[in-house]
């Protein structure tokens, strides 16, 4: 098959001739054909020839006769095709032709080819011109051929065969008629071709514009939601700063800085430090939510093992206990779902930052983790811990980003604050809540209870 | 008794006022440096008691300057109270720091919790 295909490629660059208007290319690939077709006929006849001499069927002198004129046929073959390919189409149809013309007339005798049958011979030509030239050389063909058998008859005294004439016309007719619907034909597939191709062309242009203007839209949102969270950020800052101010003054003003403060000043200081608080809140809750909004604090939803969760977490803060005498255990209710569907990173960091704080401060004891279900909706996991325990008065603002118990620090209890103000805000995320019990000297317990939902709960 | 120092590197001048006065109320004596490059080449000269720093600062940011302290070994044992409007960042930052404190931050409690870090108070 490869090879067929070499040598179709092989042929086509022989016959195919460089050329600006399709027509003319067509033509000029007609001639080719022909020209290449008479040539291979007349290279096989030198060949026949050649062999029968061989044979002994012919002398050389009677095959010399054969090989004179076929060899000048193919050497003319092979200059119309050289004329055809580097000078002009044009010419070498007509010099075609006109060989083509004569050496039939020059076959017959003179009457037969103005009475005879060399007259249907000769109509070859008056065809083959509106094939390899534009249709209406076919009537220059005819023309020709009539001045040619009018000059045989004047000069050899026959009669004029008029009807004849009338024939060749005729014929002249049919080719041209013919040929010029096959050339309009052409004509209009590739009008159609063309108008196609611009087509295409123009979807594609327009295609690659969509697509470029969807890029561009896609880069506009990102940068707008970028946009977006920079913006949040600096909000929250740009607001924390002013209520930091009025909470700071009010402050210093109620403590005596700025003078003596009588009771009644005392009282208004307090209601603008307690709506300062208050507004505080709402700014903190409307960025928590707008947050959520932009994405940036998106939960997922995705099946975990629970007591994976646990194990990991126990694995990974073990190192921690190791410089006390403390042990760190988990345990899990029988009824615990194999599987649970939630936000398994969140989850994991509202444990580790529980079982973080409760072996910083508990010395020596134990910290365990518990997996429960409290009810048919809820799981949950306590962190119990036996540590020094958080004072009743603390335990209202202990989930306070700002606050701290122990206000004596040291970097052994670094973040206490933070770690319980980011329990409690993703814990609250996750539409839960965290329960704290504690006794001043004897532990503390905290728990967080979350929605329960299973693979099969999210199937339905 | 009065030996304590602190640097109070702040670029709100309002805050950073309230800052100096809590410090003030709890027994330091303050210096107020209003942006990072400035508390940089102080922080080479002098060793304050008690650092308290915020985040959002010109030239040089709180958390550069932080690893800074951290960095050096004069330095590394001050403790160093970060004062951000920003949780993430101070949640990144945390083990580097003694105490992070949320703005908006009370005067009573910057006050008592430096207190408890001056040095004639400590046990």
């Amino acid at each position: 098959m490869r090879i067929l295909k070499i040598r179709a490629e092989w042929l086509e660059r022989l016959l195919d001739v460089p050329s600006e208007t399709p027509d003319e290319r067509r033509r000029a690939r007609l001639l080719n054909i022909l020209l290449l077709g008479l040539s291979a006929l007349s290279f096989l006849a030198i060949l026949a020839i050649f062999v029968a001499q061989i044979m002994g069927m012919f002398t050389f002198q009677e095959a010399a006769e054969t090989y004179v004129p076929v060899s000048i046929v193919l050497i003319g073959m092979i200059l119309f095709y050289a004329i055809n390919r580097y000078w002009s189409g044009q010419i070498a149809s007509w010099l075609f032709l006109a060989l083509l013309t004569i050496s039939f007339f020059l076959a017959d005798t003179p009457y037969e080819s103005v009475w005879g049958r060399n007259m249907i011979v000769m109509a070859v030509p008056v065809i083959t011109a509106s094939i390899i030239l534009p249709a209406t050389a076919s009537f220059v063909v005819a023309g020709f051929i009539t001045l040619l058998i009018s000059a045989v008859a004047v000069i050899e005294s026959f009669e004029l065969n008029v009807l004849g004439i009338f024939a060749y016309f005729s014929l002249a007719l049919i080719s041209w008629l013919s040929s010029r619907s096959l050339e309009r034909a052409a004509n209009d597939l590739r009008i159609i071709n063309t108008d196609l191709d611009l087509r295409v062309s123009q979807r594609t242009t327009e295609l690659q514009l969509a697509n470029e203007q969807l890029q561009i839209a896609r880069d506009e949102a990102l940068a707008a939601s970028r946009l977006k969270s920079e913006l949040l950020a600096n909000v929250s800052h740009e607001l924390r700063t002013p209520l930091g101010a009025i909470l700071g003054f009010s402050e210093m003003m109620r403590a005596g800085i700025y003078g003596r403060v009588e009771e009644r000043q005392r009282d208004t200081l307090n209601k603008i430090i307690e709506t300062n608080k208050s507004l505080t809140d709402l700014v903190s809750e409307l960025l928590d939510e707008a947050q959520l909004e932009a994405g940036q604090l998106k939960l997922q939803n995705e099946p975990f093992n629970p007591k994976e969760l646990a194990r990991s977490v126990k694995d990974g803060l073990e190192a921690l206990t190791h410089e006390k005498e403390l042990t760190l255990s988990y345990e899990f209710a029988e009824n615990i779902p194999p599987v649970l569907v939630g936000d398994p990173p969140r989850i994991q960091q509202v444990m580790i930052n529980l079982v973080g704080n409760a072996i910083k401060f508990t010395q020596e004891g134990s910290v365990t983790i518990s997996v429960f279900l409290p009810d048919e909706s809820t799981w949950a996991f306590a962190v119990k811990d036996t540590g020094p325990g958080i004072p009743e008065e603390a335990q209202s603002y202990i989930f306070d980003a700002f606050r701290q118990v122990d206000g004596s620090t040291t970097r052994r209890h670094e973040g206490f604050g933070l770690g319980l103000s980011i329990v409690h805000k993703l814990t609250t995320l996750m539409k839960g809540r965290v329960k704290l019990e504690s006794t001043a000297g004897q532990g503390s317990q905290f728990t967080v209870i979350l929605p329960l939902a299973t693979p099969s709960q999210e199937e339905e | 008794m009065n030996n304590a120092s602190a640097f109070v590197i702040e670029d709100h001048e309002y805050t950073a006022t309230i800052f100096a006065s809590a410090l003030q109320t709890a027994g330091f004596e303050v210096e107020i440096i209003s942006n990072g490059e400035t508390a940089l080449s102080r922080l080479k000269e002098a060793t304050p008691t008690l650092v308290v720093l915020d985040l959002h600062l010109p030239n040089v940011a709180g958390r550069e300057i932080l690893a800074q302290i951290r960095k050096d070994a004069r330095l590394e044992k001050i403790p160093v109270i970060l004062a951000t409007a920003d949780p993430l960042l101070a949640n990144e930052l945390s083990s580097d720091a003694n105490l992070v404190l949320i703005k908006p931050i009370s005067f009573d409690q910057l006050s008592i919790l430096s207190s408890r870090l001056h040095p004639a108070n400590k046990v």
